[in-house]
């Protein structure tokens, strides 16, 4: 079926599936015969196991399975969602039912749209970003993970940087790549076909940042640029599109959505 | 006024009835912020016309318990036949299930991508429309019209054309009092003016506050041209002229003109007090 698992550097698991860009995503173009990696990732931690994000609902079946099957040592096991849509928390009560969550990680509950009564009522411990706090938190202890405010964002929307691996959960930036079918690997690397073009990124992202051409979209710009000066970032792990793993991919990519930032916004 | 089961909609309870056969139910949700109690409208709105009903949006599923019971009363023993939700975001959609396995014949109606993803049960039992599309309810016509102030690309604006009322989902969140606590992401009013319409209520449009909330609640009003976005929503209003906006956020407006101006204040002031630095002023922006 679906490209499922895979792992990408030892300590991060890709778990997921994919979907037909056939306008059944409201996030993504139409691309006739072209598919979209959607995903979330297990981080194997010494004293913790992590989920960035659930998947979608519709994988349920692939995601569920997996997570229990990797998660079976009873380590504290930490949740946290990029962002509180369907889209990020669509396996979180379904994971819950077989892996018990200890930790649920969002950018806030203090939001109370946000509908976790059943994880709380169960005494999943909730960390929420700190109201006033800097601009990055750290979530784990010990320590396991950086979290920070995404400025480049829809809905309210947090990014996680594991340092030790060099890898960036960007949500729903950077997820501006599509595969040619389902079972594609949805991982760029330096030595893969790389097809992506400006076209390609700029139908991608406009089809969910619908207002950048109607946007000063500079100080968009400057928070990405400093978000990769400030870390040594070697993968690129989104909610949908492929993972990019190294600097080099890195790189294209960062100046793919800094060029579509710059040349489809307001000047 | 009265239904045929001697049920009264009275102002100050939900279900209340806006217009005939139009129901405005509500769930705020209730928090603390600072000492004080505050509340966040979380607004569905019934259409009841003489051959088929319409829901717009869900509430959280915390709520469906109170939400059923609202829909029991104002529905009278009729069934559901169409879910429109405006945008797949938490708020507006997470009780899909609910009503689907209430309501056996009920079809999501609107702009459903991702409700496949999200909801796998509710394939086959979607209807996608597009813009300038309408449904006839016998007597009430739900016409679908672009969401001007949004956030998810999928939300749907819709404009009912007996009445004239135009439902906004996340935009025109009509404001009165609130908290400055930025995570908190959608706009706030008192307790006892749940169920008020604009004129009803005794404060004024707090701006301020306003201006506060549109930058959280709607993240990208601070890099977005308000005169382009404002233009859009002009063409809009002066095309349908609604007498009634109704926001999922927000109390009733009924004095749309003369909320219309402050609305505009307000995501001028979103872009302006930005804190961007070396941002001009949206005016000069736009005659330069
Ligand atoms: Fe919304
Ligand atoms: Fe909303
Ligand atoms: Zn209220
Ligand atoms: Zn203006």
């Amino acid at each position: 079926m679906n490209a499922r698992q895979h792992n990408l550097n030892g300590t991060i698991m890709r778990l997921g599936g994919s979907i037909a860009l056939d306008g059944q995503a409201s996030w993504a173009p139409i691309k006739p015969n072209l598919f979209q990696p959607v995903s979330c990732y297990l981080l194997k931690k010494p004293k913790a196991h992590v989920l960035i994000d659930t998947g979608v609902a519709c994988h349920q079946s692939n995601i569920v399975p997996a997570v229990t099957r990797e998660i079976k040592d009873g380590n504290y096991v930490i949740a946290c969602l990029t962002r509180s849509e369907p889209e990020c928390a669509g396996n979180l009560l379904a994971i819950h039912e077989n892996v018990p969550i200890n930790e649920l990680v969002t950018a806030t509950v203090a939001n109370p749209f946000d509908d976790y009564s059943s994880l709380v009522a169960q005494s999943v411990k909730l960390t929420t970003f700190p109201f006033g706090a800097p601009a990055s938190f750290t979530v784990g202890d010990p320590p396991v993970l950086e979290m920070f405010l995404a400025q480049f964002r829809m809905l309210l929307t947090v990014w996680f940087f594991d340092a030790e691996t060099g890898t960036l959960f960007s949500s729903d930036v950077f997820s501006h790549t599509d595969v040619l079918s389902p079972e594609a690997p949805p991982i760029i690397t330096s030595s893969t076909l790389d097809k992506t073009t400006y076209e390609s990124a700029r139908e991608h992202i406009l089809a969910k940042f619908w207002w950048i051409p109607k946007a000063d979209t500079a100080p968009l710009g400057d928070w990405v640029r400093k978000v990769f000066s400030a870390r040594r970032i070697e993968t690129i792990a989104p909610t949908h599109g492929c993972v990019l793993m190294g600097r080099d991919v890195v790189d294209r990519h960062l100046n793919l959505v800094l060029d579509v930032l710059e040349k489809e916004g307001l000047r | 006024m009265a239904d045929g089961q001697g049920h009264k909609y009275e102002r100050n309870t939900f279900p209340r009835e806006i217009a005939p056969n139009i129901f405005w139910f509500g769930n705020c949700l209730k928090i603390s912020v600072t000492a004080e109690i505050m509340h966040i409208h979380l607004n569905q709105f019934l259409l009841k016309g003489e051959e088929k009903t319409l829901l717009i949006d869900t509430g959280m599923p915390r709520h469906w318990d109170s939400l059923k019971a609202q829909l029991n009363i104002a529905l009278g023993g009729r069934s559901l036949d169409y879910l429109f939700p405006t945008h797949p975001e938490v708020p507006h959609c997470a009780n899909i299930p609910n009503i689907l396995d209430e309501y056996p014949s009920c079809s999501l109606i609107g702009d459903v991508r991702d409700y496949g993803l999200y909801y796998p049960e509710t394939r086959g039992r979607a209807l996608n429309v597009s813009i300038g599309d309408a449904v006839d309810l016998g007597g009430l016509k739900l016409r679908f019209v672009p969401a001007i102030l949004k956030d998810l690309p999928s939300s749907l604006w819709a404009f009912e054309e007996t009445h004239r009322i135009m439902f906004v989902a996340d935009g025109f969140a009509f404001l009165h009092a609130g908290s400055q606590n930025p995570m908190l992401d959608e706009p706030l009013h008192r307790p006892g003016e749940c169920t008020l319409t604009s004129t009803e209520l005794g404060s004024g449009v707090n701006v301020e506050l306003g201006n506060f909330i549109i930058r959280a609640a709607l993240h990208w009003s601070r890099f977005v041209d308000p005169d382009r976005l404002l233009k859009e929503m002009d063409e809009l209003i002066d095309e349908h002229k609604p007498s009634i906006i109704a926001s999922a956020h927000g109390n009733i407006i009924v004095d749309v003109d003369h909320v219309l101006p402050m609305i505009r204040d307000m995501h001028h002031k979103a872009y302006a007090d930005a804190g961007i630095p070396g941002r001009k002023p949206a005016a000069s922006r736009q005659s330069a």
